[in-house]
């Protein structure tokens, strides 16, 4: 699929002698033909899907992911980034259940401590809350570069086999699809880091969420 | 998760056993008129058809032994419907049989059943013989001898009657749907809350309407004033555009609020069932029992409609069962013994629902001997439960509470029957569990009446909301006594504990904030009292405010936290913000506790011997609590593996007492951590298991348990024996 709206169309430099005829692209069949082609995709590659919402602006990790999706080969995984602090992280976004604004987290007597925060309620129904920067014990430390960016505070959703946790983030950046040979593989337990990847000049530690899991639970107890 | 919820899901040998448990019902019940109208051409129709349903079910998943079976009753049915024969009461039971056998066939797993089938194919050759010859009908006495009568008969969803139909849908998406109902019902009030803001805004540009006005009236007339007209006028527009949008809105939101809740209102009532379905399977369950056990009885079920929660009715079915075979077999004499005691060869046997107050009230009466008080006192003695003076001065209502205790049975022997280990401690606790209560009445020679309070619904509550430490908890309103405002002045210290007096005693207060770990406010306005108490203590606890009564839906705590001290679940406020249902009979407890630890002698505590329970029976826990301290040992008791463990790193001990099966960990896996920690390998480990099996006799000592009883052990003083020898005494 070429995106000809991106060169010659409206959003490039708009000369496309068809534009003379449908004024605007979104008139134009090729652009609803490019369209049906994307909702007409297979799905199974690809865990993008998985990623129910997005309070605000459900389409902003989206554009990202289906022109990542595009490019993709078959064995890419598609992650979710997102950043607690300084630390940049990424978690395969087949996990990743909803993405919604912070909420208030309800303490639990006798319970919530540094890891578990306690219950926050989301579209109804209540998840444990925790806080992933004690369980992964993230350093506090300043970063000139990165504590300087705006901050759009969320709150992840992540499930595995039926157990769902919640926990804030500092900011969810995208989905981003990596080759299995980008990853620097680099093991990490404290982190629960399977290795590094690059992403737009950051070091992002992709999380092992075998690993994750097991700390979750471990906070429980 | 899996959304199995429509039919189409289903597997075609699914649909043979909806279909089974469907029609099965309706020819129990049948047969069971029928036996009393053997000519009622409307009944056995009504059976033809579901003998024909059943067999054209069983074709098309080709079990060919349930064709017979059926192909069989219907011939059976039909002859009868022509007038050829005529049902003799005798040959019930082998049509009966006929039904079970169906019933046992959908109960096999699609991998069993073709060798099922094989095995039983005589069984079932036997069968079909004795139905469709009404002559040679009469049961022959090997039929006894055939495989268990299929366990589970009754079925939660089965049209009562033919023109309420029902639709299967999996709990899980029927929790999900509240969920969104809530979910709704909180955007709808914020609406509601956001048009009154609105109201501000109104009043805001109405005062602003009104300076203009005045500015207008002051203003010299002889200078030109139509620009200050113009804003006036348009300033009026404003006020009247204002004022309909908030009006639209308000109307809207109302609108809103009203569908929102008649939603929610509809989900959870969905969860209702009627009664009747839990006693479903009860009268051909009284005919087998009375029959075998040679006593006639009248057996009548009131207030079959009467609307239940499901998860309640699905708790109370094992219980009333057993309280329904209690009454048979010791209730209810033999016609012999009932004619000799001057009273009708037929006993009447009576299960009563009822919705009064808010609360489910079912009573389980019977006209037969009642309890004997005088064999209850000796028995009391006996097993050293009360002592000789205290036996004196009970009354006949306390003793009736003792048939209640683990391991109490009134019966001298154990019957097939009623005596499968299960007690009327079990009812009692499945009682306790769901917030109930159950009471015995009885007068000797005129019958028991069992008495069960049990809520409509698990999935409301209704609740006072209070503040304590600055965030928002709700009070099971059933759980609370009493409230009270007091000065600070009222309250008194004595012995170390604060007290207030009330009804002319000394109730001890504690705060809420203590009793929950959180921080304490400073507060100096008058004291919020809630009192609340067990069967044994009585206490007031202090909290910040009493905001409002409000119902709560419950929403089960994640099991992944296991049990919570002082908690007995969550729920979701109207502002969508979470909260907590406490749990009184925990609170209790743990007042006891810090009572205990604020007053008790230090001097003393060092050479008390601590011993920790982990147990997640609260009976038994109890029960073991009590014994033992009132035997002079310190106890600590926790709910589970996960929950003892902690404990122990917290403590020192001298003795472990665990349970084996718990939630999260289970006591084996407890024994071994313990013995294979270096620091607490020494403790000694008693474990005492519900079952007497061998398999956990040796797990148990493989994992290193020092010894190992089983519960029944708590009757006499084996128990306190074991632990004495345990601890070195």
């Amino acid at each position: 699929m070429k995106d000809c709206w991106n060169t010659i169309g409206v959003y490039g430099d708009s000369s496309c002698m068809e534009l003379e005829k449908h004024t605007h692209c979104y008139n134009c069949p090729v652009y609803s033909d490019a369209a049906k082609e994307l909702f007409d995709r297979s799905r199974t590659i690809d865990g993008t899907q998985h990623l129910r919402s997005h309070d605000e602006d459900p389409s902003n990790g989206w554009a990202a992911a289906l022109e990542e999706s595009k490019k993709a080969s078959r064995n890419t995984q598609s992650v979710a980034i997102f950043r607690i602090g300084p630390h940049w992280m990424a978690l395969l976004s087949i996990h990743v259940r909803e993405v919604v604004d912070p909420r208030k987290v309800r303490a639990i007597p006798h319970r919530s401590n540094e890891l578990l925060l306690g219950l926050v309620n989301i579209k109804g129904t209540l998840h444990l809350c925790v806080s992933l920067k004690s369980i992964l014990e993230l350093s506090d430390k300043e970063d000139g570069q990165e504590t300087k960016r705006s901050i759009y505070p969320r709150m992840m959703l992540i499930e595995d086999d039926g157990k769902s946790w919640a926990f804030h983030v500092d900011e969810l950046h995208s989905l981003h699809r990596y080759a299995p040979e980008a990853l620097i593989p680099l093991t990490d337990e404290k982190k629960a880091s399977k290795g590094i990847l690059e992403f737009e000049g950051r070091t992002v530690d992709l999380l092992d969420e075998i690993v994750l899991y097991r700390k979750l639970e471990r906070s429980l107890v | 998760m899996n959304d199995e919820s429509d039919l189409s899901s289903f597997s075609m040998l699914d649909l043979f056993r909806t279909e089974v448990e469907n029609q099965v019902s309706t020819l129990t019940q049948g047969l069971l008129l029928l036996e009393k109208d053997p000519t009622s051409v409307k009944i056995i129709e009504s059976l033809m058809r579901a003998a024909h349903s059943i067999k054209g079910a069983a074709r098309i998943v080709q079990i060919d032994q349930a064709v017979k079976v059926a192909h069989a009753l219907e011939d059976c049915f039909v002859a009868a419907q022509s007038g050829k024969t005529v049902l003799k009461p005798e040959q019930m039971d082998i049509l009966l049989q006929g039904v079970d056998l169906l019933t046992q066939i959908a109960s096999l797993a699609e991998n069993d059943l073709a060798s099922w089938q094989e095995l039983h194919s005589n069984e079932v050759q036997q069968l079909i013989a004795g139905i469709t010859s009404p002559a040679s009908g009469a049961p022959s006495q090997q039929e006894t001898s055939k495989p268990e009568p299929a366990a589970f008969p009754t079925v939660a969803e089965k049209p009562v009657e033919t023109d309420t139909r029902t639709v299967r849908i999996q709990a899980e998406n029927l929790n999900r749907l509240l969920g969104y109902a809530a979910e709704t019902s909180v955007s709808a009030n914020w609406l509601q809350e956001y048009a009154e803001s609105l109201r501000a805004l109104k009043n805001q540009h109405n005062e602003y309407l009104r300076t203009l006005n005045r500015l207008l009236e002051t203003t010299d007339r002889t200078q030109d004033l139509s620009a200050f007209a113009g804003i006036q006028e348009s300033a009026e527009d404003l006020n009247r555009l204002i004022a309909d949008r908030h009006s639209e809105l308000e109307t809207y939101s109302r609108r809103a609020v009203n569908i929102t809740k008649r939603l929610y209102r509809e989900v959870l009532h969905s969860r209702m069932r009627p009664f009747g379905d839990c006693v479903e399977a009860f009268p051909r369950m009284v005919r087998d029992v009375s029959r075998k056990l040679g006593k006639k009885i009248r057996f009548e079920i009131s207030g079959k409609s009467t609307k239940v929660d499901r998860d309640i009715l699905e708790k109370l079915e094992a219980p009333l069962n057993h309280l329904v075979r209690n009454a048979i077999d010791h209730g209810i004499g033999t016609p012999e013994e009932r004619a000799a005691a001057g009273k009708p060869e037929e006993g009447a046997l009576r299960i009563q629902a009822a919705q009064k107050a808010g609360m489910l009230h079912v009573a389980i009466s019977d006209d037969g001997r009642g309890v004997d008080f005088e064999k209850l006192r000796l028995k009391l003695l006996d097993r050293k439960l009360v002592t000789e003076e205290m036996a004196g001065r009970l009354s006949d209502q306390e003793m009736l509470e003792f048939l209640f205790l683990p391991g109490f049975s009134t019966a001298s022997q154990v019957t097939e029957l009623s005596g499968r280990g299960f007690g009327l401690d079990v009812v009692y606790n499945m009682v306790r569990d769901v917030g109930g209560t159950i009471h015995a009445k009885s007068a000797p020679g005129f019958g028991m009446t069992f008495l069960l309070q049990l809520p409509i619904t698990l999935s409301v509550v209704r609740t006072l909301l209070v503040e304590i430490s600055g965030d928002i908890f709700a009070f099971p309103l059933s759980r609370i006594d009493r409230t009270l405002i007091v000065s600070l002045e009222e309250l008194f210290e004595k012995d170390g504990c604060t007290f207030v007096r009330w009804n002319d005693q000394d109730l001890a207060v504690v705060s809420a904030s203590e009793i929950l770990e959180l921080l304490t406010p400073l507060e100096d306005g008058p004291c919020f009292v809630i009192v609340i108490s067990d069967a044994l203590s009585r206490y007031g606890v202090i909290v910040d405010r009493f905001l409002q009564q409000k119902e709560l839906v419950v929403r089960p705590l994640d099991s992944r936290l296991g049990k919570i001290k002082n908690i007995q679940a969550a729920a979701i406020l109207e502002d969508g913000a979470p909260t907590f249902i406490l749990d009184v009979q925990d609170m209790v407890r743990s007042i006891d506790h810090l009572l205990k630890r604020d007053s008790g002698p230090v001097q003393s505590e060092a050479q008390r011997k601590r011993i920790l329970i982990v147990e997640d029976s609260i009976t038994v826990r109890e029960t073991e609590k009590k014994l033992l301290e009132s035997n002079g040992f310190e106890v600590n008791a926790t709910v589970d593996g996960m929950d003892g463990w902690n404990a122990l790193q917290t403590a020192r001990y001298d003795l472990v007492i665990t349970d084996i099966d718990m939630p999260r960990m289970n006591g084996i896996e407890l024994t071994s951590r313990i013995k294979e920690d270096a620091s607490l390998k020494a403790i000694p480990v008693l474990v005492v298991s519900y079952k007497d099996r061998d398999e956990d006799r040796k797990a148990a000592s493989s994992a290193g348990a020092n010894l190992c009883l089983s519960k029944s052990s708590f009757q006499d003083d084996s128990f306190l024996n074991a632990v004495a020898r345990l601890l070195k005494l």
